[in-house]
C-alpha cells in the first residue's frame, strides 16, 4: 500500500486530538497560559457546573420534557413586579451605604496618619463577624420606632424629630449596607495599600486640594477595586433575605428573594421556580460583569505597582487629623459600639426588654455558661475552624491563578473563567446543598457525610469573592515586573511565586480574612450537608436561635467578635510585614 | 518548570487512578450505623404478639448487636440533647443525630432514598414534613403499644405524634392590663387592635385549621373566615419567625401576638418575662411533631426501642414536661397545659391542599 497525496491532505484536515492539543499549546510561546487556563477552568467548572446544571435542569425540564413554564410563572407571580422594584432600590441603596464608609475608612486607615489606626482595622470588621440575624435584631432594639433605644434617647433629649424607624426601606438599606461595609473595607484597604503615593504627592505639590486629589487621582486609580466592590455589593443585596425579612415584611415591603424562599419552603418544593429566580440573578451578575470589564478595559491605567522603586508612606492629614478622628469616633459609636453594646446587654439577660433599672436584678452570666454546655460545641468549633482555614486558603490560591489568567493572559475565552467563577454568587445556598447531596450520593469516593462535602460547598460559594479580591489586586501590578523576571530567566512558577503573589498579597490576605469569617457563619448549605461528627458552628447558632435562646446567641456573638477580632488583628499584623510595606 | 508540571501530572494521574480503584471496590459513600440484616418490615412481623416486656428485651438484644442508632430530626438543641442522653443512659446504646430544619431533614431523606443511601433509622419531624416523607412511601407502619396513650389526633398510619406545639395568642402584660386581654381570636380583627399586633408569617397550617374550624362550628363561609385573617393582618406587623415574634412581644414592639408557641411563652414566664397566654384565647391550634421508623433502617431494632421510649410516660414524655413542651401522651400533657383544648384539625386534608392554603396565606401576609 502506498500513501497518495489525497491521504496526506486528509491527515492535515483531520488532525488527531493529540495534535490539536499540541497545536493549541505550542506555537507562540504561551504554553503555560493555556495550561493554567485549562486547569483552572476544569476545577472551577467542576465546582460550579454541578449546582448550575441542577438549577438549569430543574428550571427547564419538567415531567413532560423541556419547558419554560417556571420562567413564565416566576415572571407572572403575584406582586413580582413590585418586588423586583423593591429589590433594585434595596440593592442600590445598600450598596451605596456600604461603599461610602467602607471606602472612607479604608482610605483613612491605610493612606493617612489618622489617629487610632491600630484598632480601626479590627473594629471595621465587627459588623461582618456578628451573625446576620443578631445584627438585624440589635438594630431593631436600637432604632425601632416604638422601642428603639436611640429613638427613646432622642425623644428624651427633645430631638424626637430626628428619630427614625428601622422598619422601613430606609432601615433595610441602612442595616444591610452597614453589615456589608466590611467587604468594601477589606477590598479597598488592599487596593490603597498598593498605591504609589508619588502620584498623589505630585498633585498636592501642584497645588491641588486634598479632596480633589482623592477625587481625581486616588479614586480613579483604584477603580477596579471600587467596581469589584460595587458588583459584589449589588448582587449580594439582590439575593439578601435576612434583613428584608425582619425589617421589610412588617411594613409590607417584600423583595424578590422572598419568592425564592417561598418556593423552597413549600411542598412539593418548587425547585423550578427557585431556579428561575436564581438564573435571573445569574443573568444580572453577567451583565454587571460585562459592564465591569468595559469600565476596566484599559487595564494598564491601574498598574500602580511598577518597576519604579517607591516606598508607600502615609499622607499627612494636618489640621484635618483631629476632626477626622472625631468623625471616626462618632461612626464607631454609632455603627460598631452601639449594636455591640446592645448585644452585650442582651447576653447578660434571660430575655430582652429595653434597658431600665428593673433589669439589673435579672443580669447574670448564665448565657455565657450555657455556651459551654452546648452539645458538640468543641467538635463544631474544631470543624468550623478547619473549614474556615482550608476553604479560605484553597479559594485564594485557586483564584490567584485564575485571576492571573483573566487579567494577564491573552487566552481566548479567559473572561468565561471570570464569569464562571462569579455565578455561585447568585446561587441560593440551599440549591448548592441539594445539588451536592445529589451528586455525592452517587459518587465513587466517600465524600458524602464527611467534612469534604462541606469544604466543596464552601469553596464553591466563596469563589466569587476570591476572584474579585485577587483580580482587583492583579490590575494594580504592572506587567513589566513579570517581564523583567522572565528576561532574567525565571520560569512562570518562580515569577508567580516570587513576584506576583507577594505583590498581590494585600488582596490575597483581605480575601482570606473575609472568607475565613463568613465561612464560620455559612448556614444555608451547611445545615443540609453536615452529618453526625461533622457539626459546624453556624448550625449550632441557628439551633440556638430557632430554639428561642436569642440572648445565649448574643453571648456567643459577643465572644465570637472578640476571638475573631483578635485573629483578624493578628492576620493584619502579619500581613503588614509581607508584600508592600506601609512606611 | 517542566519538572514541576510533570510532578503535577503525576499527582493528578495518581488521584484519578485512586478514584477509579475505589469506584470498583465501593459502590458509593459509606453508610452509618450497624446492620443486623433485618429489614424494618421483617422486624415488625417478628414482634407481633409479643408482650411489652418481651418486645423490649428482643429489641434491646438486636440493638446491642447493631450498634449506633441514626436519628434525623428537626428538633432543637437543648431538647434533643437531654432526650438522647437520657435514652443512651437508659439502654446503654449509642444514638447519633442529624438535627436540621424541617426543610433540610425532608430534602435529605428524599435525596438519600432516591440514591438508595440508608442514612437514617428513625425520623422526628413536624407534621407537614412528615406528610411529605410519608407520601414518598419511606416510612414503615409501626404498631407500638405506647401509641394507645396518644389521642386519636396524634396517631397516623405510619407515624405517631410525640409532642405538640400549641399556637396560642399571647400578650405583653405590661401593655395589656388584666381584664382587657382578648378572649376570642376574632376580637383581634377589631380596629381597636390596629397597630398593636405582631403576626408570625409562616403559619399556614394554623391559618387553614382555624378557617376550617370556623366553617365547621360557626357556620362561616371560607371567605368570611379568611376575611377575619385579612383584618387581623391589617392590624398587625408581620414578623418573620416565631423566635423573633416572641422576642419582640416581650421587648414591647407590639402588645399581642395571635400565633406564638405556648412552650416558648412558658419558658419566658419562668425567666420572669412579662408575658401571658392564659386563660387561653380560643381557638388554640396544636401542631404535632411525629416520630417514625424508616423502611430502609439499618438498625430498625434500635430505632423501635427509641420510638417506644420517647412515647412512654416515664421516658421521653416526662422529659418534655420538664422542658415545658407539651407531650402527646394525653394524661401527661394535662400536667403542662391543664384543661386547654386545642381544636380538632383535619391534618391530612390540609396537607393535601397545602398549595392552595399557602398561596392564600401569602396573599394575606402581603396585604394584597
Amino acid at each position: 500500500m502506498t500513501i497518495g497525496e489525497g491521504d496526506v491532505a486528509a491527515t492535515t484536515a483531520r488532525r488527531s486530538p493529540a495534535d490539536r492539543v499540541r497545536a493549541y499549546l505550542g506555537g507562540d510561546g504561551r504554553v503555560i497560559e493555556r495550561i493554567l487556563f485549562v486547569v483552572t477552568l476544569v476545577i472551577v467548572g467542576y465546582l460550579v457546573l454541578a449546582p448550575l446544571a441542577f438549577l438549569v435542569y430543574n428550571t427547564f425540564v419538567g415531567p413532560a420534557g423541556p419547558t419554560v413554564d417556571a420562567v413564565i410563572a416566576a415572571a407572572q407571580a403575584d406582586g413580582a413586579g413590585e418586588m423586583l422594584v423593591n429589590s433594585l432600590i434595596f440593592a442600590a441603596g445598600s450598596a451605596v451605604v456600604a461603599m461610602i464608609p467602607g471606602t472612607a475608612l479604608a482610605y483613612l486607615t491605610i493612606r493617612t496618619n489618622a489617629p487610632l489606626k491600630p484598632i480601626l482595622f479590627a473594629i471595621s470588621l465587627v459588623p461582618l463577624i456578628i451573625p446576620g440575624i443578631l445584627f438585624t435584631v440589635a438594630w431593631v432594639y436600637l432604632l425601632s420606632g416604638r422601642i428603639g433605644v436611640i429613638n427613646k434617647a432622642l425623644e428624651a433629649l427633645g430631638f424626637g424629630f430626628l428619630s427614625f424607624d428601622v422598619f422601613s426601606m430606609g432601615g433595610m438599606i441602612l442595616v444591610e449596607g452597614l453589615h456589608m461595609s466590611p467587604i468594601v473595607f477589606l477590598l479597598m484597604a488592599a487596593a490603597f495599600r498598593s498605591l504609589d503615593p508619588s502620584l498623589e504627592e505630585s498633585a498636592l505639590m501642584s497645588g491641588a486640594g486634598l479632596s480633589s486629589v482623592i477625587r481625581r487621582i486616588t479614586l480613579p486609580l483604584v477603580r477596579p477595586a471600587l467596581l469589584a466592590a460595587l458588583l459584589v455589593m449589588v448582587v449580594r443585596a439582590l439575593e439578601g433575605f435576612e434583613t428584608p425579612a425582619i425589617l421589610g415584611i412588617p411594613e409590607g415591603t417584600f423583595v424578590l428573594t422572598s419568592r425564592i424562599f417561598l418556593a423552597l419552603s413549600t411542598f412539593p418544593v418548587r425547585y423550578d421556580l427557585a431556579g428561575a429566580y436564581s438564573l435571573g440573578l445569574v443573568l444580572i451578575t453577567f451583565i454587571m460583569l460585562a459592564l465591569y470589564r468595559w469600565f476596566n478595559r484599559q487595564s494598564e491605567r491601574y498598574q500602580v505597582i511598577t518597576g519604579k522603586g517607591y516606598r508607600p508612606h502615609t499622607l499627612e492629614l494636618g489640621r484635618w487629623k483631629w476632626p477626622i478622628g472625631v468623625l471616626f469616633v462618632v461612626y464607631f459609636v454609632l455603627v460598631v459600639v452601639s449594636p455591640l453594646a446592645i448585644l452585650v446587654y442582651m447576653s447578660l439577660l434571660p430575655f430582652y426588654t429595653p434597658p431600665s433599672i428593673d433589669m439589673l436584678h435579672l443580669m447574670s452570666l448564665d448565657n455565657y455558661l450555657r455556651m459551654f454546655h452546648l452539645r458538640d460545641v468543641a467538635g463544631a468549633l474544631r470543624n468550623s475552624f478547619v473549614l474556615a482555614i482550608s476553604s479560605a486558603t484553597i479559594v485564594m490560591i485557586l483564584m490567584a491563578v485564575a485571576a492571573w489568567v483573566v487579567v494577564r493572559s491573552r487566552v481566548r475565552f479567559r473572561y468565561g473563567l471570570d464569569a464562571l467563577s462569579m455565578t455561585p454568587l447568585s446561587f441560593p445556598g440551599v440549591v448548592i446543598g441539594v445539588a451536592l447531596i445529589f451528586l455525592y450520593l452517587r459518587f465513587p469516593l466517600d465524600i458524602y457525610a464527611t467534612l469534604w462535602i462541606l469544604l466543596i460547598a464552601y469553596v464553591t460559594q466563596f469563589l466569587p469573592y476570591g476572584m474579585r479580591y485577587t483580580s482587583a489586586s492583579m490590575f494594580q501590578v504592572g506587567r513589566e515586573l513579570e517581564e523583567s523576571a522572565a528576561m532574567s530567566g525565571a520560569g512562570w512558577r518562580q515569577t508567580f511565586q516570587r513576584i506576583v503573589l507577594p505583590l498581590i498579597f494585600p488582596g490575597l490576605l483581605a480575601g482570606w480574612i473575609y472568607i475565613m469569617i463568613v465561612s464560620v457563619r455559612q448556614l444555608s448549605s451547611s445545615i443540609l450537608l453536615y452529618a453526625p461528627g461533622t457539626e459546624v458552628f453556624s448550625v449550632l447558632m441557628w439551633q440556638l436561635y430557632t430554639d428561642g435562646y436569642t440572648t445565649t446567641l448574643a453571648a456567643v456573638g459577643v465572644s465570637t467578635v472578640f476571638v475573631l477580632m483578635l485573629l483578624a488583628a493578628l492576620a493584619h499584623r502579619i500581613g503588614s510585614r509581607v508584600g508592600v510595606r506601609v512606611a | 518548570m517542566s519538572a514541576w508540571l510533570k510532578r503535577l501530572a503525576a499527582l493528578l494521574t495518581t488521584a484519578t487512578l485512586m478514584a477509579c480503584a475505589s469506584a470498583t471496590t465501593s459502590p458509593g459513600p459509606s453508610q452509618p450505623g450497624g446492620d443486623v440484616g433485618l429489614t424494618s418490615e421483617q422486624l415488625l412481623a417478628e414482634l407481633s404478639g409479643k408482650s411489652e416486656e418481651e418486645r423490649e428485651q428482643h429489641l434491646l438484644g438486636l440493638a446491642q448487636e447493631a450498634g449506633t442508632i441514626s436519628l434525623y430530626a428537626d428538633a432543637q438543641l437543648d431538647d434533643s440533647a437531654e432526650l438522647l442522653d437520657a435514652f443512651s443512659e437508659a439502654y446503654d446504646l449509642e444514638i447519633s443525630i442529624y438535627d436540621g430544619s424541617t426543610d433540610s431533614v425532608r430534602d435529605r431523606l428524599l435525596q438519600e432514598a432516591a440514591a438508595g443511601y440508608r442514612g437514617a433509622d428513625v425520623v422526628e419531624l413536624d407534621a407537614l414534613g412528615m406528610y411529605v416523607v410519608s407520601e414518598a412511601d419511606l416510612l414503615a407502619a409501626v404498631e407500638t403499644p405506647y401509641a394507645a396513650a396518644v389521642g386519636p389526633a396524634g396517631r397516623f398510619d405510619d407515624w405517631t405524634a410525640i409532642r405538640y406545639s400549641f399556637l396560642v395568642t399571647a400578650w405583653n402584660t405590661g401593655a395589656v392590663s388584666a381584664g382587657s386581654e382578648p378572649t376570642e381570636f376574632r376580637e383581634l380583627a377589631d380596629a381597636a387592635w390596629s397597630g398593636r399586633l405582631g403576626l408570625e408569617s409562616s403559619d399556614v397550617y394554623w391559618f387553614a385549621a382555624i378557617v376550617k374550624h370556623y366553617q365547621a362550628t360557626e357556620g362561616m363561609t371560607e371567605d368570611q373566615a379568611v376575611d377575619v385573617f385579612r383584618s387581623i393582618a391589617a392590624n398587625s406587623q408581620v414578623i418573620d419567625g416565631h423566635t423573633a415574634t416572641s422576642d419582640f412581644l416581650v421587648a414591647g414592639q407590639f402588645d399581642v401576638s395571635p400565633n406564638v408557641y405556648a412552650h416558648r411563652i412558658l419558658q419566658l414566664q419562668e425567666d420572669g418575662a412579662p408575658v401571658e397566654w392564659q386563660p387561653a384565647v380560643q381557638p388554640v391550634v396544636a401542631e404535632p411533631t411525629g416520630i417514625a421508623l424508616l423502611k430502609s433502617a439499618r438498625n430498625p431494632a434500635g430505632a423501635l426501642l427509641y420510638i417506644d421510649w420517647v412515647l412512654s410516660a416515664d421516658g421521653g414524655q416526662q422529659i418534655f414536661v420538664d422542658q415545658q413542651r407539651i407531650p402527646s401522651h394525653v394524661e401527661v400533657a394535662a400536667t403542662v397545659v391543664g384543661d386547654v383544648q386545642p381544636i380538632e384539625a383535619a391534618f391530612n386534608e390540609i396537607a393535601a391542599e397545602y398549595d392552595k392554603w399557602s398561596t392564600l396565606w401569602d396573599e394575606i401576609v402581603r396585604g394584597s
